[in-house]
């Protein structure tokens, strides 16, 4: 576990848990569904599909060794391989019961310049449109976090029609459209929002 | 000695700073979704469709 965020949910303020992804947490992604009768949005949509990719890519990436499953291994990855591409997924996980297994996913690559590409990141469906916010804003803080830790100076990604608005508040700029770029400044106001912990990954 | 302040306490729950709970906000409306549709190694053609196994009693049958 990398940080323990909090976010809103309809059961009130709770602690959801970082983790590194593990390969179960692929076959969560290939499982995730909207409920039937739910109005299928085109959030919900973004987020079953980029759920999806990014499952498909982070086992390619694993396949090829070029993941990390823990914090310490990216770190580990990086130090004998300093221009490695490295990718790692984000798995935010519930501390409390009834929630799905998995509430949201990020899938990060550290770039060969030691940057950190933010390519899906997505809230599980049946979360949308209910009364959750915030998993979207924990995983952002946990990849600040990660890029604290390897000394990534900046994260970067592509906002979808819909998450722009977000993006621009995020990083208080007006003219956010389809890329941004989280800065340093940002990434450590970010991470003094959350509470470090020192436990270690599991093996 | 650190230059560092922190002007606020971490986020914890019932204690979320100013900050967070507008990015929360501007979640719940409009998604922190981020992605894009490139299909990343995906087959050019759809998968076929398997053919149906024979039973075990069938598949020993044709080797006898």
């Amino acid at each position: 576990m990398i940080a323990t965020p909090t976010i809103k949910t309809p059961q009130g303020e709770l602690a959801v848990e970082i983790e590194f992804g593990r390969p179960i947490d692929a076959d969560r992604l290939r499982n995730w569904r909207v409920a039937k009768g739910h109005p299928f949005s085109n959030a919900m949509q973004d987020a079953l599909e980029f759920g999806k990719l990014a499952g498909k890519r982070w086992r390619y990436y694993l396949k090829r060794e070029e993941a990390a499953l823990s914090l310490e291994e990216l770190v580990r990855s990086i130090a004998s391989q300093p221009q490695a591409e490295i990718g790692f997924l984000l798995v935010a996980k519930p501390t409390w019961k009834p929630a799905p297994k998995t509430l949201g996913i990020a899938w990060c690559r550290r770039t060969w310049c030691n940057h950190i590409v933010l390519d899906f990141l997505a809230a599980h469906p049946s979360t949308l449109g209910k009364d959750y916010a915030g998993i979207g804003t924990a995983l952002l803080y946990s990849i600040a976090r990660v890029a604290g830790r390897i000394k990534a100076p900046l994260v970067w990604g592509e906002a979808t029609a819909l998450s722009a608005p977000f993006y621009r508040r995020v990083l208080d700029e007006g003219d956010i459209l389809d890329h941004f770029f989280i800065p340093e400044d940002t990434l450590e106001k970010m991470r003094q929002r959350l509470i470090l912990r020192t436990k270690p990954s599991k093996p | 000695m650190s230059t560092k302040t922190q002007t606020e306490p971490p986020d914890t729950p019932g204690n979320v700073s100013a900050w967070t709970r507008m990015l929360w906000d501007a979640e719940a409306k409009y998604t922190a979704t981020v992605g894009s549709r490139l299909k990343f190694g995906l087959p050019l053609s759809p998968a076929k469709p398997k053919r149906a196994r024979a039973k075990a009693g069938k598949r020993a049958a044709v080797k006898v």
